[in-house]
């Protein structure tokens, strides 16, 4: 008879059941884009780098590593004296110019079984093996397969100009003496690693953020991580950790909304449950009742949300990242991510609803808050201070704070509600404004996901508008000069020869790059010529000396170097002059004058780049002259740094535009979860709906009170958004940022990060508000 | 004065009509009172709503004379029936009668607000005093008791000195001694301000009072 009653209450109100099913599917389906793309975005990043150091999570340096070094020290490990580690294997990797191609050349132990089954099973592309020959032969990407067709063991995906080998072939080809070792691979027993590998299948990215596993210090050598080794790959996975830390957000939204779900059903149902209790119905018949229904439409909804989640991934992926149609299938750990949120939330928040619902007093005691929020506080604190913590660290305190804010939401309602008459106006504004506070219980939950959706939209907009900021500048001051022009080395001399002393010309500067590895970290060494002019571009106004050095921002804090400090590089021992801010730079860069590079080979001499400046940039002849060099060096490409600058501009936006969309879907998802809490808002209406209405009151004041309601709600958001926002952008900016990329960003306050999410959470609660009367209407 | 000739009004249910008025027909000089009786369900609130304009009926007239002008609530569309509403009926319902977001005065002046009537602020202050709720201006209906809510509602239907009253089952929510007071408010307000007053109800007592009485039985 229950049952009957229960199902003849979906009936009699289909769109509010539809609704409820709507904003849970929409909830799930959130959950599964953000997994997706982030699962997506990961796969990619692991193949920067080299499947085969894949396993190895610790890089054992020292200098002029030799295989009797090796040899003597996996003895030792044999006879048990580095007892976490399960694993090792020697390796050269090592980047050189080969016919004025930059490759890397990485040498594995072919005769380690795992090694040869790695590379085998897993990268080759070509079954061409010829197992006879493989200690001869190399395997490489598919823009080295031509040069190495002769001894070609197979193509590997791995990024342009990788050559795999035997250790012995890596060797000759590096024209090393056959003793001589880049590293040792080493694999440590690391107790959290199962932790780790469950927490990165269900929130892809969040590994990257969570404390490494630091094995003990071995005497004679240098313990690197693979982090430090590859910070491409680190600096890939750090975004990536940002946009799980957002799939985060995505994820509480879309539980508070689920919530929301639960208490505005609820809200309904209650007079169908409080007759039946009359009847003599226990709560607890009821309230299991109750559960199993809303678990059928958290089942209902998971498997629609799974399916809507994947065509949400496909079509912002296909947004953000045009050039790559995306396959985004739908794996193991999605399912049980989508279907276990929206059945544990629905069951939890279908309890919690229902316990909420029969109490009487309004929750934890004064005392449980001052306690709470004092650990809260030292939590808080704890990450944003202590650089130890990581960046787990900087978002436990992003989440105390969201946190605090959250639960702000129903005190800062009640303090209003008491402070109600104080709001004058027309009777208009006021019936709006009033029923905002009215009902705390209904309205708290819908209020903190907006406010946390709005407030985590502005401190991300406040922290990317900064970045963007810092970075214009910094291209700004980078790209003086007019033109840029890249190819071989020995076209750029003769480029180099044809031009100087050209009337058109001002000034032509040459660069050669090189990559060496100190103290176990590969660094981007440029050489040029570092006059007051250039020496400008890095932020010094003043030329460098012979033994002086420039260090970008990344570079110095792998390396703990301040202005001052002596770097050593090629044996020879340098003054830091200066710290550069070294935005988007996938390496650690520092630059030399060009004397020291072509005396000391710190870099090879030869040029990579040619920057030069015209006497009148913008004139015509200035154009056509540049026309001219085009058509007499066609191999080389000349383009302009203006052009560069919008594409390095279009580029960043693009890189964020992933987070944009994220917290698009986030204030949707908030959007809907306050349409549902308005919709329930409005039972508590019916009656004075009624009284207005006889007393004479039309539509279009209705729709006033209602738009006073959503401007109502909005404020409230705001109130609580803004202070957040700010506090989250400060956090990312002087936190995150310097945790995650090694760079730090001013901060500045514009106003457009701020006023873009609050006028489209205000116009999204408008539109939800005089919406919400079409639900009740229909009701 | 109102005059009701043969009204009828009809609800559906899926297939099945019910028909809740049948040719109704009565007159209510201005300022006079007609008592509205009958048993649960024989649409004494769905007359008083015909009445109102807030719904229409099937067939037949509802005239009323307000300021001087007659007025064929047939012939108005529903927004003109609404301003009609506002500007020349005070209605009373059983209970739920106040909003619960604004004050015991707001309440009262909400109607003068509704007309941009400033000049009745006073007034409403007067009428509140004048039923004994000097001290509840600034209160919130929630912790006025039953009947004090029943006299706020009264008073806000009296407020703008409207054409006509329509008052639905007022003291039916209320204990002996408030439905007394309740209804020599309200009956008394009427005379004074000169106010056709309709009451629906299932007291006794108050149907008495009244001038003109209307049963409506079975259909």
């Amino acid at each position: 008879m229950i049952s009957k009653a229960l199902w003849r209450f979906f009936i009699a109100t289909p769109w509010s059941t539809a609704m409820t099913i709507f904003g849970l599917a929409l909830g799930v389906a959130s959950i599964v884009s953000v997994h997706l793309i982030s699962r997506t975005v990961a796969d990619q990043l692991d193949k920067l780098v080299a499947y085969e150091l894949s396993g190895y999570s610790y890089f054992l340096h020292r200098d002029k590593l030799l295989a009797k070094d090796y040899f003597e020290f996996r003895q030792h490990w044999r006879n048990g004296r580095y007892p976490g580690i399960e694993a090792m294997a020697p390796f050269v990797d090592e980047r050189t110019l080969v016919d004025n191609v930059p490759v890397r050349i990485l040498g594995v132990d072919l005769l380690l079984q795992s090694s040869r089954q790695e590379i085998s099973t897993q990268n080759l592309a070509d079954e061409e093996r010829r197992s006879s020959t493989l200690l001869e032969e190399v395997w490489v990407d598919e823009s080295l397969r031509e040069k190495y067709s002769h001894r070609l063991a197979g193509v590997i995906e791995a990024p342009q100009g990788t050559i795999v080998s035997d250790i012995g072939v890596a060797q000759e080809l590096l024209g090393w003496q056959q003793d001589r070792l880049s590293y040792i691979g080493v694999r440590y027993r690391d107790p959290t690693k199962a932790i780790k590998d469950l927490a990165e299948h269900l929130l892809p990215g969040i590994s990257a953020g969570m404390p490494v596993f630091k094995p003990p210090q071995i005497v004679g050598w240098q313990v690197k991580s693979l982090a430090d080794q590859h910070p491409a790959n680190q600096f890939g996975k750090s975004v990536l950790f940002n946009v799980s830390a957002l799939g985060m957000l995505a994820l509480l939204v879309a539980w508070f909304l689920i919530y929301q779900v639960a208490v505005a059903w609820l809200r309904r149902l209650w007079p169908v449950f409080q007759r039946l209790h009359v009847l003599g119905v226990e709560h607890t018949v009821l309230r299991n009742r109750f559960l199993v229904m809303m678990m059928g439409f958290g089942m209902v909804s998971g498997v629609s949300g799974l399916f809507l989640g994947q065509f949400l991934a496909e079509q912002i992926y296909t947004i953000v990242v045009p050039q790559a149609p995306p396959s985004l299938p739908i794996d193991f750990w999605v399912v049980i991510k989508s279907l276990g949120t929206s059945w544990l939330v629905c069951s939890i928040g279908g309890w919690w609803a229902y316990v909420q619902n029969t109490r009487s007093n309004d929750g934890l005691s004064r005392t449980t808050y001052i306690l709470f929020g004092m650990i809260g506080m030292a939590v808080f604190f704890f990450g944003v201070l202590v650089e130890a913590s990581g960046l787990v660290g900087a978002f436990v305190s992003i989440g105390v704070l969201s946190l605090f804010a959250a639960s702000s939401v129903s005190p800062l309602l009640h303090t209003l509600r008491r402070q109600a008459r104080r709001i004058r106006g027309s009777w208009l504004v006021r019936l709006g404004l009033r029923e905002v506070i009215w009902f705390p219980r209904d309205l708290a939950v819908a209020l903190a996901g907006l406010s946390l959706a709005v407030a985590t939209a502005i401190g991300v907009g406040l922290m990317v508008d900064s970045f963007r900021g810092d970075f214009d500048r910094m291209l700004e001051r980078r790209l003086a000069y007019d033109w840029s022009v890249v190819g071989t080395a020995p076209d750029l001399l003769k480029f180099k020869a044809a031009v100087e002393g050209a009337s058109q010309l001002q000034r032509i500067q040459t660069y050669a790059k090189n990559q060496m590895r100190i103290q176990g970290i590969p660094l981007e060494v440029n050489v040029t010529r570092l006059d007051r002019y250039e020496a400008r571009r890095y932020g010094i106004s003043r030329s460098l000396q012979a033994n002086e050095v420039l260090v970008g921002e990344q570079a110095a804090r792998l390396l703990h170097l301040q202005i001052g400090d002596q770097l050593n590089l090629a044996s020879n021992a340098y003054i830091v002059a200066g710290i550069f801010a070294s935005f988007g730079d996938l390496l650690p860069r520092v630059v030399v004058q060009e004397i020291v590079g072509d005396a000391n080979t710190v870099a090879v001499s030869m040029p990579d780049t040619i920057n030069f400046n015209l006497v009148q940039s913008n004139s015509d002849d200035a154009a056509a002259w540049v026309e001219g060099l085009r058509v007499e060096f066609p191999y080389l490409e000349i383009h302009s740094q203006q052009s560069t600058r919008k594409m390095a501009l279009e580029t960043f936006d693009r890189t964020f535009a992933i987070t944009s969309v994220l917290i698009a879907i986030a204030i949707m998802v908030a959007g809907i979860g306050l349409y549902i809490a308005i919709t329930a808002l409005r039972l508590n209406q019916t009656v004075s709906a009624k009284l207005l209405s006889t007393m004479g009151v039309n539509r279009w004041e209705n729709l006033g009170v209602d738009l006073a309601r959503g401007f109502g709600i909005g404020l409230c958001a705001i109130l609580i958004a803004l202070p957040l926002g700010w506090g989250l952008g400060w956090i990312l900016c002087h936190v995150v940022n310097p945790r995650a990329f090694g760079w730090t960003v001013t901060m500045q306050l514009s106003p457009w990060p701020i006023l873009g999410p609050v006028m489209w959470g205000l116009w999204f609660v408008k539109g939800r508000s005089a919406g919400g009367r079409c639900c009740w209407r229909l009701n | 004065m109102i005059r009701i000739t043969n009204l009828a009004k009809g609800f559906t249910d899926g297939n099945q009509s019910i028909d809740v008025l049948r040719d109704v027909s009565v007159e209510v000089p201005s300022g006079s009172s007609l008592a509205i009786t009958g048993s649960s369900g024989s649409g004494k609130s769905t007359l008083l709503n015909v009445m109102a304009g807030i719904i229409e009926s099937d067939s037949g007239e509802v005239e009323l004379t307000a300021a001087g002008q007659k007025y064929n609530l047939h012939q108005l569309n529903e927004s003109q029936r609404t301003k009609f509403r506002r500007q020349h009926i005070g209605y009373v319902h059983q209970f739920y009668n106040l909003i619960p977001t604004l004050t015991v005065l707001e309440n009262v002046l909400l109607p003068a607000e509704l007309n941009k009537r400033k000049d009745l602020f006073q007034h409403g202050a007067r009428l509140l005093e004048d039923f004994g709720l000097a001290d509840k201006f600034d209160k919130f209906p929630r912790i006025l008791s039953g009947g004090e809510q029943q006299r706020v509602a009264v008073a806000r239907a009296l407020l703008l000195k409207p054409a006509v009253i329509l008052a639905d089952e007022p003291t039916g929510n209320l204990d002996q001694a408030n439905t007394q007071l309740v209804a020599d408010l309200l009956f008394a307000m009427a005379k004074d301000f000169k106010v056709s007053l309709v009451v629906a109800t299932h007291s006794e007592d108050v149907a008495a009072r009244a001038g003109h009485r209307l049963h409506l039985g079975e259909v």
